[in-house]
């Protein structure tokens, strides 16, 4: 009897063991169900994951323009210079015009912007796939997408003249591309982008979200480098000119225009960051996470005797030459308090001093840079300052400079260039004023020496020495007490251009040549 | 209380001791005058070789014999005494004399001959071996101090290679078989425990460890098909049998961190960088390094009652750490339970649970957070003329000579990092035996994990002082596997046949969650996640199922000759239809030469062996033939003022993708010399990868990032060997030494199409790099370091140069001179174990060695000049530094690329890994054996390494493509221990 039960539970053991590998087996599926784990691609054509995409690819331009080497190259004009040593080499080398392909800090401009353009590329390759009832809102973002490709391509451009140009996300090997056929390309994304997006982009304060007005403005900035070095295509100065007095002529349907004060354009206050004079920029808003933040600014403009950084300050010969008035204040922050005693136990910690008595170091520095110290700590690198890629008043400028280059003389273009003028002497921007107004003389030299006071230290000024020709010119002014100390590169047009980062010939060594 | 039971408890059976010690020796006097008769016989080992100079000895006197050269002996013994047989290697044999007056003996080798090897599902005689397989057994650690599993291992078997990446406990161990195949994937051996597929090594309880085997060339790994590339490691735990046993073992260790890296002094540091201060500055590694104290203790209750055998012991780790807000506790739990129910079916349960928990120990415990400025490299590069607190007793937290650091002792005392992990075995394996011949085995495992993160900082790491931050994260992971076996057995006159039918489902699921809070505006604790100003949230699931068929024929000619081969087909759900199903072939032979061995040869048990096999590697992420999109980092505030959702492109994925695929042949020799005193197996390899998961980086004009391929080819050629020798044999003091040597040459065959060499970056982005610090060439060996030529100095005078600055191979375009400065994988390594005993003194003393590789130290780099996160030089050297009135070859100015022949140091070391001394006491009463030791684990280092230790590297356990680089890796601790084992 006992026998039997355990014979009866044994076989009971053994088929239900033999019942649960069965079940166990019958289970098995071995297609991988993605659509359970992972966003499967194809299914995303509604607008709103557009709005994502695009929101994606924005976050590749914060990542990019968030540290102040995506401007790498332009330390090489004669606006800008850093510490004499410290971790800043790579600035340096740049200030010096003896960048190599090793350089440190030499991949973010690189890479950042092909990271913008592989997420434009996502939206573009898929732009006839996305459907939905308001094809206005489609068609924006996707302008937005074109015009974030062609933004990309001009700053890898102008930073390292020839580079592959990839119009697709697929993994492709390519070699150089011209920078004639960049200049196309670029020319191509932004008539698109202006033909799709909208006068003024919706829900957005500030053209932080580009309008059409941003592409056309981009468009003028792209011809008058054109007309200049490496292309020379003079004719393009007319349209140069033409495109920005279109973007003028329209400033309000934009909702562009000066601000009234120089100094708010620094300012984290949301009124003033979001401003009309963004005609194409990025917002970096700490409160929404500090990962958004501005981190070439605030601590990054001050230097060590202070407690900053010491990365990114003004050239001396910049701020002796810079002509006396609001703007110069606006520009420059001239003293600061010592976060330290000098070793020449002269001054001590707690003393304000002016910027020739720094320790460690004597350089101006850029309120463009540092911010105002009721905002930002002199011990924060994490700001919301804006980012300007292009400021109204840079528009103001290319008109007054391409108009004058064309062999143009209308009085709208000197009255662009004298809305800039009298602003920095804080006046009405409207108003016309004898004692700052120019209306005679050579228009466009004008325009582009304006631009060197105006534009300081927003690494501008550099692009507009290379596309003059005149790096060799204004370098040789540098002063002789830049601690960085003299030019040892070499200043022509063979120099201009960064190399290429040793790395990308690395992983493509087609790049080698 | 206690105290009164043990002693009433001694009392009793030193009255019992007393009284057997009566009885025996009265018993001895008695045999004086019990009639005595002559016993005549042979003694001869089971293959009836006979064995000369055997022991027979009648127990308990001092009555003996000695065999003859014929294995012939005679001894005089009275009827009811007891024979004991013995002879150097092999297993005594008692035998009762009663009226024979002819006993012949045959012996069984001792600890290897016969011994029971576990193979891939299934067992087999030592003798009967075919492939290559190392073995190590409790009786190999079970005296040492260890309850890391990568302890009892290192050192301890040839052609295993294991390096202790982080002194860190619960620390991912770095263990190679035969060195890496794979560029990008995997490279850590498969790990299976009581034959579930998938374990992990660091919660096991090594007191638990029955044995491990380590399944080596191919033909023994092939039965793990698409998994077993890498090599097996197969674990056995304890099952109890006969009288109840307890065991009770504690030991108390202190750890230290060996020598700490010379820097500047704050008042150098100050001469040097022009720096006022006042006061004594801070020893910022004093600061960070302690005395670590570790406690453990392990107790097991082992035996078997009637039908059920079983093993319950438990373990309770607790460590505090080598730097300071650091420890580790573990907890574990086991029970194995076997019962024979009959004749025919019985069934092994094996439950195991284990709770890990560690503070503040991320990265392998060499940071306090993801940050590497939360690190090591940041306790050497930050300002040492500022003390850790202000007059008034507040952090200097920031310091205008290191900017752009926080103070890193701020950061690691207010940092609250916990990690648990909780892990849950089960194991039910149930046998039916259907005939004599044919059995049927049921496993069915599951193996569940989970993880749980909650971390704040209320100094997050960083360049500049920011509010505290808090995370959290949940992870859970579910394994299951079903394996069916039958095994069919029959003898053949003097053919053996055994064959063996697998089929087996495995799979596995990941699932987590994880949140951060961002900065806190109001200063909490981790339970304030919800203060978090940016909260973040994120979910992850992957699966996968892989589906198998296993056959394997082993056959056996009269024990001469072993011939086994094995088939296994695998079918991977990380693969697409059509790329799914590997096959994977195995087949060896070896032959016993005995019976062609001369007699009196000065050689015995002669065996060779030979096999070939393939393997595979499946070890990619689920879905990576898909593309996908990704959620992480992809938000923006798109209107300036509240954060968007945003989406962006994930990896590329590869639908084509499918195994990569090792073949390896094997060729080795095994044999005995001096009457089996001395043991030599020696193994040489050659071994060929090809398709390999090799994670090609895509150019940046294509967005970045990496793309799986099926592209290019490793081969590694290796010899090894391992000597067993038993140097002195004496009742009173014996001596018996091991000796095992690994070499291993790797190389890349090939690369994709004609692509000739790949830059990778092993550690990530490193400032003042080159580019990428490593490079996987053709015709090279993986872990080649990649960089630049130092030279020196510029001198005053030299034009090419700043005075001062580091001189750097350059060519005639003044274009750096990029190319191969080091290799990181070591050459060969060796292990030399020696056990001395006299009387009831042990002494135990493990020397390892790691030859011919180098260590990229970005450690020293990093704070040799100002650059990334360090703003002055803190090093000692650089005292010497170069000045115009003392032109030296270190630099004081320019560049300093950290990935140049500058840093490449030989990281060559022998080390005295474990030298213990015990002592048994026996006739304690109430105790079995109670043995005391004291033990030292890293007493020194022999090395031309100038960071903490070379052994140390900050590259992950799991890959080669970089070895061996030393960016603020924790070091190994020196450590002494105490302890006492006790059995009941």
């Amino acid at each position: 009897m006992i026998k039997n039960i355990k014979k009866s539970v044994l076989k009971t053991a053994t088929v239900s063991l033999l019942s649960a590998s069965m079940l166990f087996v019958a289970c098995v599926d071995l297609d991988e169900d993605v659509a359970e784990a992972r966003l499967d691609p194809s299914n995303l054509t509604s607008i709103e994951a557009l709005e994502a995409s695009i929101t994606g690819a924005y976050k590749e331009v914060g990542l990019a323009v968030k540290w102040s080497q995506f401007w790498l190259n332009s330390f090489g004009g004669d606006d800008l210079t850093t510490h004499s040593g410290k971790n800043k080499i790579a600035f340096r080398e740049a200030d010096l015009r003896v960048l190599t392909a090793t350089s440190a800090r030499i991949n973010t401009a690189y890479e950042g912007s092909y990271k913008i353009i592989k997420a434009a590329n996502n939206i573009i390759e898929n732009e006839h796939n996305f459907t939905g009832t308001d094809q206005v809102a489609i068609d924006a973002i996707i302008g937005e997408a074109y015009f974030l490709r062609a933004f990309s391509y001009m700053h890898l451009t102008n930073t390292f003249g020839r580079v592959p140009l990839s119009l697709t996300v697929a993994i492709e090997e390519l070699g150089y591309s011209e920078i004639i056929d960049i200049y196309r390309q670029i020319e191509a994304d932004l008539l698109k982008a202006e033909n799709l997006l909208p006068n003024k982009y919706p829900k957005v304060n500030a053209a932080i979200r580009p309008n059409n007005g941003s592409a056309r403005a981009m468009l003028a900035k792209l011809y008058l480098h054109w007309a200049g070095y490496p292309l020379k295509d003079t004719e393009k100065y007319a349209m140069a000119a033409a495109s920005a007095k279109t973007v003028i002529d329209n400033a309000g349907s934009h909702g562009f225009a000066l601000v009234p004060d120089m100094n708010t354009l620094w300012s984290t206050a949301d009124k003033n960051r979001l401003n009309s004079e963004i005609v194409w920029g990025v917002a970096h808003c700490v409160p929404c996470g500090v990962t958004y933040a501005n981190r070439h600014s605030g601590k990054l403009g001050y230097p060590a005797s202070m407690g900053g950084w010491s990365e990114i300050f003004a050239e001396i010969g910049l701020f002796e030459a810079f002509p006396e008035g609001p703007r110069k204040e606006a520009t420059f922050v001239t003293e600061g308090i010592l976060k330290k005693d000098d070793s020449d136990g002269i001054h001590k910690k707690g003393d304000l001093v002016n910027w020739r008595e720094f320790d460690d170091e004597a350089h101006p520095m850029f309120r463009k840079v540092t911010g105002f110290l009721s905002e930002i700590p002199a011990k924060s690198s994490s700001t919301s300052m804006t980012t300007y890629f292009m400021r109204y008043a840079d528009l103001l400028l290319i008109y007054a400079e391409a108009e004058g280059r064309s062999g143009g003389n209308a009085s709208d273009a000197w009255e662009a260039l004298n809305k800039v003028r009298r602003r920095a002497s804080a006046l009405p921007v409207d108003t016309a004023d004898a004692s700052v107004d120019v209306t005679s003389g050579d228009l466009a030299e004008m325009a582009f020496t304006e631009r060197k006071w105006e534009l300081a230290g927003e690494y501008i000024r550099w692009g507009d020495l290379v596309r003059m020709e005149r790096v060799s010119s204004a370098l040789g002014m540098r002063s002789t007490s830049e601690l960085v100390g003299p030019i040892t590169g070499s200043t022509a047009p063979e120099n201009y251009f960064s190399p290429i980062p040793q790395s990308e010939i690395d992983k493509a060594p087609q790049l080698e040549n | 209380m206690k105290n009164k039971i043990s002693i009433l408890g001694s009392n009793h059976s030193s009255l019992f001791r007393g009284t057997m010690l009566a009885l025996l020796i009265m018993l001895g006097t008695n045999s004086i005058f019990a009639q005595s008769i002559t016993i005549k016989g042979t003694v001869t080992d089971m293959d009836g070789m006979p064995l000369p100079a055997a022991n027979i000895i009648e127990k308990g006197t001092q009555n003996g014999a000695v065999s003859d050269f014929d294995g012939l002996y005679t001894i005089s013994a009275p009827k009811g005494s007891t024979l004991v047989f013995s002879f150097i290697g092999f297993s005594p044999k008692e035998v009762v004399v009663g009226n024979q007056t002819t006993i012949n003996v045959s012996l069984a080798g001792a600890n290897t001959l016969d011994e029971v090897v576990i193979i891939g599902y299934g067992t087999t005689k030592k003798s009967d071996l075919t492939g290559s397989i190392s073995s190590v057994g409790a009786k190999d650690f079970e005296k040492q101090p260890v309850f890391r599993v990568e302890d009892a291992l290192q050192g301890r078997a040839s052609g295993v290679q294991i390096s202790k990446n982080s002194g860190a406990p619960g620390a991912a161990i770095k263990i190679r078989i035969r060195g890496a195949n794979s560029i990008s994937s995997n490279n850590q051996p498969l790990v299976v425990i009581d034959g579930i597929i998938g374990g992990d090594l660091t919660g096991i309880n090594t007191n638990d460890i029955e044995s491990m085997e380590i399944l080596k060339d191919a033909s023994a790994t092939a039965i793990y098909g698409s998994r077993g590339a890498n090599g097996v490691i197969l674990v056995t735990t304890k099952k109890g049998k006969g009288d109840a046993k307890v065991n009770i073992s504690y030991f108390t260790s202190i750890s230290k961190v060996p020598d700490f890296i010379d820097v500047l002094a704050a008042q150098e540091f100050a001469d040097i960088h022009g720096i006022t201060f006042e006061g004594q500055g801070e020893n910022y590694q004093d600061r960070y390094f302690q005395t670590g104290i570790t406690q453990n203790t392990q107790v097991s209750l082992s035996g078997s009652e009637g039908k059920i055998g079983y093993f319950i012991s438990g373990n309770l780790v607790d460590q505090t750490g080598v730097t300071i807000n650091t420890n580790y506790k573990r907890y574990s739990l086991r029970s194995n339970l076997s019962a024979k129910i009959n004749d025919k079916f019985s069934v092994n349960l094996n439950l195991t649970g284990s709770i890990e928990k560690s503070l503040n120990l991320v990265a392998g415990g060499a940071r306090t957070s993801s940050d590497r400025r939360g690190g090591l490299t940041a306790v050497l590069g930050w300002d040492p003329t500022t003390p850790l607190r202000d007059a008034n007793g507040n952090y200097n937290l920031t310091s205008t000579n290191a900017v752009g650091l926080v103070n890193p002792i701020a950061v690691r005392e207010q940092s609250d990092a916990k990690l648990t992990k909780n892990n849950f075995d089960a194991n039910l394996t149930a046998n039916y035996k259907i005939t004599d011949n044919l059995s049927y085995t049921f496993i069915g495992g599951l193996l569940h994990r989970n993880r749980v993160i909650e971390s704040y900082r209320g100094i997050p790491a960083g360049s500049s002082v920011e509010l505290p931050k808090v995370g959290a994260a949940f992870g859970s992971s579910l394994a299951l596997q079903n394996s069916n076996i039958l095994t069919w057995h029959k003898e053949y006159g003097k053919n053996n046949i055994k064959l063996t039918g697998i089929y087996e489902v495995q799979s596995s699921q990941n699932r987590g969650f994880s949140a951060s809070g961002g900065p806190l505006a109001i200063p909490g604790n981790f339970f304030s996640l919800r203060l978090g100003m940016t909260p973040g949230v994120n979910a992850t699931l992957s699966e996968n199922t892989m589906k198998s068929w296993i056959g394997r024929g082993e056959y056996n000619y009269n024990g001469a000759l072993f011939i086994t081969g094995t088939i296994r087909s695998d079918e991977s759900s990380k693969f697409r239809k059509g790329n799914r199903t590997g096959i994977f072939p195995s087949l060896s032979a070896a032959y016993n030469l005995w019976s062609i061995l001369p007699e009196n040869s000065f050689i015995a048990n002669l065996k060779v062996r030979a096999g070939y096999g393939e393997t595979g590697n499946q070890s990619i992420a689920p879905y990576s033939t898909y593309n996908t999109i990704s959620t992480t980092s992809a938000n923006f505030p798109l209107n300036g003022l509240d954060e968007s959702v945003g989406i962006k492109l994930g990896d590329t994925g590869n639908p084509d993708l499918t195994w990569e695929t090792t073949k390896q042949s094997n060729i080795g020799i095994d044999f005995s010399i001096f009457e089996g005193r001395v043991k030599l197996s020696a193994d040489a390899y050659k071994k060929n990868t090809t398709d390999l998961l090799l994670a090609v980086p895509i150019t940046g004009y294509n967005g970045g990032g990496k793309f799986l391929e099926n592209i290019g080819e490793v081969s590694n050629t290796g010899f090894e060997f391992t000597i067993d020798g038993t140097v002195f044999d004496k009742e009173q003091f014996s001596w018996s030494s091991s000796f095992n040597f690994t070499t291993n040459k790797n190389k890349v065959e090939k690369l994709a199409g004609d692509q000739q060499q790949m830059i990778i970056d092993p550690v990530g982005n490193m400032s003042n790099s080159t580019g990428g610090m490593g490079i996987i060439k053709v015709g090279e060996p993986l872990g080649q370091f990649y960089g630049a030529t130092f030279l020196g100095t510029y001198k005053t005078g030299d034009t090419d140069g700043t005075p001062g600055s580091a001189k750097y191979l350059r060519d005639t375009d003044g274009e750096l001179v990029l190319g191969i400065i080091g290799n990181g994988t070591p050459d060969y390594t060796w292990g030399f174990n020696n056990t001395l005993t006299y009387n009831k003194i042990d002494l135990n003393i493990l020397f390892t060695g790691s030859h011919g590789f180098d260590v990229l130290n970005l450690t020293r780099a990093q704070i040799s000049m100002a650059g990334g996160n360090v703003n002055n030089a803190t090093i000692g050297e650089y005292r010497n530094r170069w000045t115009p009135e003392n032109q030296t070859n270190i630099p004081a100015t320019g560049n300093n690329f950290v990935n140049s022949t500058r840093y490449v140091e030989d990281g060559s070391f022998i080390r005295l890994s474990n030298i213990a001394l015990g002592y048994n006491l026996s006739n304690i009463k109430g105790f079995d054996t109670i043995r005391i030791y004291a033990s030292a684990q890293n007493l020194f280092t022999l090395t031309d390494y100038k960071g903490y230790d070379p052994e140390a590297s900050s590259t992950s356990a799991s890959s080669d493509a970089g070895s061996s680089i030393d960016w603020g890796a924790f070091p190994n601790p020196r450590t002494f221990t105490f302890g006492i084992n006790i059995g009941l």
